[in-house]
């Protein structure tokens, strides 16, 4: 019964949710929608409870067995405990809480996501070479377009950045609407697996 | 020379000298010219076409990430729309903790400097949490989407723009989107943009622009700005550069470093690939 | 077809407004999927998937990580309960029992605080069914965070602290994918990646030893456990493929004739 439940669960969900997005149920569709989404969001507020559980005895048990650079266990739980006891006391939308959110949280998510920049470096020199027609056509649609995308490449050789447009207009949306087209089919049919029951594996049999 | 190290450069230098490349021309610009594309020129045209006086949605769908990408493009078109006397209402629906206020301080930043006033020429609604109910509500009750109040929580009633502006359907002439992800364009263009037939356009970190080609070609979007360079573009049309304009010299030279870094791996394969050819004869 | 859905104030028959051909879309996939099944039970031949190299090289990269005794990590990705998810899951599962089998360390890390009880319990049966259900660490089944980037940063810290031989990141990738797939190749891990976001599949093309591009991901689950019924579906899901692709032709030909297919457009609007 534990792994046939979730089938169940996902089976009636769905058929319920297709059968009020397909048909027009007036209001009631919309109130069903509703209530479903609040079921999800509760649902989801539980689950943060689990991972909160998860995450803690993770980094207590770094702590106490002296696991090697437990000291950064010891950052993440008092963090953990700073930004909940701030969120709980002064709001979600309070001074303190929007204070470490805009000047520590945000910026440690813009310096993660800047390393995009250096490491855009480091793959491409480590990966791209002229092994094979493939590869070389990549590395020279890359070097292309880097040329079109900054002012230094029309310098160099003038009307670049007009070819690099055809290049992303063309060839490139040519080949964006095949992979979105067949991924998209792709989903719908991993979605009726699902449904069906069929696809069970993530249930754990 | 033992040519075959070049394909094993220490990462380190790399680094160093992209970020050399980066940080030296933001103090010593060098100034070379940009070439405005198709795309960024359809953004203008777009937007200038407009009558005077008329309704522009603003969504700065960003994180902090992409934000350095995406704010001149809010500056600008600011600059624009004021110019043309148009009147702009701002969201922000991908990130609750930076959009809100990064649209509201590029917006508000024009709108001191040519004196319009907040509430009366502009609001901020800032971010509402499910964006796809947000966009289906404000077609016909932008009050309702909102929540009935503006990003700082004061009464929508209170505002005289929103006095004229009730919903998009019937008050909002054209909606411009930045986008790094989801919620951003296709969201506004399924919901809101197709179903009103209203135009779309706005801007798009670099790495998400590749990918909205065809919406451009389709004409479902009207022109579309990508990345920093669409945003250096837009404001060399707006007649004011700004930070996206300051950012190319430093894009060009990053981008040329990595292609010189590129070309010194391809000698090193080759080198290696051509002393193994030689150790099998 | 969705995109117009709102344009057409009156829906056909009993369907919602625009509703009409995605109806048609689903039933037609949900029949097909059916004759499949069919098929399948009546132990009719399925045509096999092709050769996919990036799931065929999985057993590399659990063989390569047990040969050098260190761990494997693997992610679904970032997205909720959706089609990635599950696809992601699916290999999880493989994954798994491959490990529990191989004796080698498997960590998962998951970004959403519901996936984890999950892909726990997935990892948990795999011990069980391999018959080492002691062998079974909860602790390697992480929760990082919800947050984007404080996800992509304690997983580009397990690279570095726990060095894991191979690194498998299966599901739906955003801004984090260079960034993750590059730091794996720093440390020096074989990778295979899966993405269905075009906005960053050239990233892990770039940076991964293996990728499964777009659709291949959700054929993963068939091809692994190589059950006929599931391969049907896949096979359902390229026929249906073939029709739209056909629509795509007709459309084309007709705007290139006509100057423009806004009546067909209009009639798949309905």
């Amino acid at each position: 019964m534990k792994r046939q439940l979730p089938l169940i669960v996902v089976a009636v969900t769905a058929v319920i949710v297709m059968g009020v997005k397909f048909i027009d149920f007036g209001d009631f569709g919309a109130a069903t929608i509703k209530e479903l989404d609040t079921w999800s969001q509760v649902t989801y507020e539980f689950a943060f409870l689990l991972g909160a559980i998860n995450l803690t005895r993770l980094h207590y048990g770094n702590v106490s067995r002296r696991r090697p650079k437990w000291v950064y266990s010891v950052i993440a739980l008092i963090a953990m405990v700073i930004a909940a006891i701030v969120t709980l006391t002064n709001g979600v939308k309070g001074e303190v809480t929007l204070f470490i959110v805009d000047n520590i949280a945000n910026r440690i998510d813009s310096a993660i996501y800047a390393l995009l920049g250096f490491y855009v470096c480091s793959a491409a020199y480590r990966s791209f070479k002229l092994k094979n027609l493939e590869a070389s056509l990549l590395l020279g649609a890359a070097v292309l377009l880097m040329l079109a995308q900054a002012p230094i490449g029309d310098a160099i050789f003038p009307g670049i950045s007009k070819v690099g447009e055809w290049i992303l207009t063309v060839p490139n949306s040519a080949g964006m609407r095949g992979i979105r087209l067949g991924a998209g089919i792709g989903a719908y049919a991993a979605s009726i697996r699902v449904i069906l029951g069929l696809e069970r594996s993530w249930t754990g049999s | 020379m033992n040519w075959e190290k070049l394909q094993h450069i220490d990462i380190r230098i790399l680094y160093v000298i992209i970020l050399l490349c980066l940080l030296i021309p933001m103090f010593k610009p060098i100034g070379l010219p940009i070439m405005i594309s198709d795309a960024s020129r359809q953004v203008y045209e777009t937007i200038e076409n407009l009558p005077d006086g008329s309704v522009i949605w603003v969504s700065h769908d960003t994180g902090p990430g992409n934000a350095p990408e995406l704010n001149p493009m809010i500056t600008a078109l600011a600059r624009q729309a004021f110019r043309k006397n148009c009147k702009i209402i701002a969201t922000a629906l991908f990130n609750e903790t930076v959009g809100p206020t990064l649209v509201y301080n590029h917006i508000n930043e024009v709108a001191q400097e040519m004196g319009k006033e907040y509430g009366v020429d502009w609001i901020n609604l800032g971010y509402r949490i499910n964006a796809e109910a947000t966009m289906k509500l404000i077609v016909d009750n932008i009050a309702e989407g909102a929540l009935g109040v503006d990003w700082n929580g004061e009464p929508l009633d209170k505002f005289p723009i929103m006095q004229e502006v009730k919903s998009v359907r019937d008050d909002v002439d054209l909606l411009f989107v930045t986008t790094v992800g989801s919620p951003g364009y296709s969201d506004w263009m399924q919901y809101v943009a197709e179903p009103l037939k209203k135009p779309l356009t706005g801007g798009a970190s670099l790495t998400m622009y590749s990918g909205v080609q065809h919406y451009i070609r389709s004409g479902q979007l009207k022109g579309f700005l990508g990345g920093l360079r669409g945003a250096a573009e837009y404001e060399l049309l707006v007649g004011a550069p700004g930070k996206g304009c300051a950012g190319m010299d430093a894009q060009s030279l990053g981008h040329i470093t990595v292609i010189v870094f590129l070309i010194l791996g391809n000698i090193g394969y080759f080198a290696a690939r051509k002393q193994r050819q030689q150790a099998t004869y | 077809m969705t995109l117009l859905a709102e344009e057409t104030v009156e829906g056909v028959f009993i369907f919602g407004p625009g509703m009409l051909w995605d109806f048609i879309l689903i039933a037609s996939l949900f029949v097909l999927v059916f004759v499949m099944i069919q098929r399948a039970r009546a132990g009719l031949p399925i045509p096999e998937i092709r050769k996919i190299a990036g799931l065929e090289a999985i057993d590399e990269a659990l063989g390569r990580a047990t040969e050098m005794g260190k761990p494997v990590h693997f992610s679904p990705g970032m997205s909720g309960f959706g089609s990635e998810m599950y696809a992601g899951l699916a290999v999880l599962s493989y994954v798994a029992k491959m490990a529990a089998q191989y004796d080698t360390r498997l960590i998962v890390t998951t970004r959403r605080p519901y996936i984890h009880p999950v892909a726990s319990d997935i990892v948990k049966q795999a011990y069980l069914e391999a018959g080492r259900p002691d062998a079974f660490n909860p602790e390697d089944i992480r929760y990082v965070s919800e947050w984007q980037f404080s996800y992509t940063a304690a997983v580009m810290g397990i690279f570095q602290r726990e060095k894991p031989a191979a690194n498998l990141m299966i599901g739906y990738w955003m801004a984090e994918a260079l960034v993750l797939a590059e730091a794996g190749a720093q440390a020096g891990c074989i990778q295979i990646g899966a993405n269905t976001n075009i906005f960053q599949i050239h990233f892990f093309i770039v940076t991964c030893d293996y990728t499964l591009i777009g659709e291949e991901l959700f054929a993963a689950s068939a091809y692994l456990s190589k059950d006929p019924m599931l391969t049907g579906t896949v096979v359902a899901q390229d026929m249906l493929k073939l029709a739209v692709g056909c629509l795509v032709v007709i459309g084309t030909i007709i705007a290139t004739v006509k100057g423009d297919a806004q009546g067909l457009i209009d009639f798949l609007s309905l």
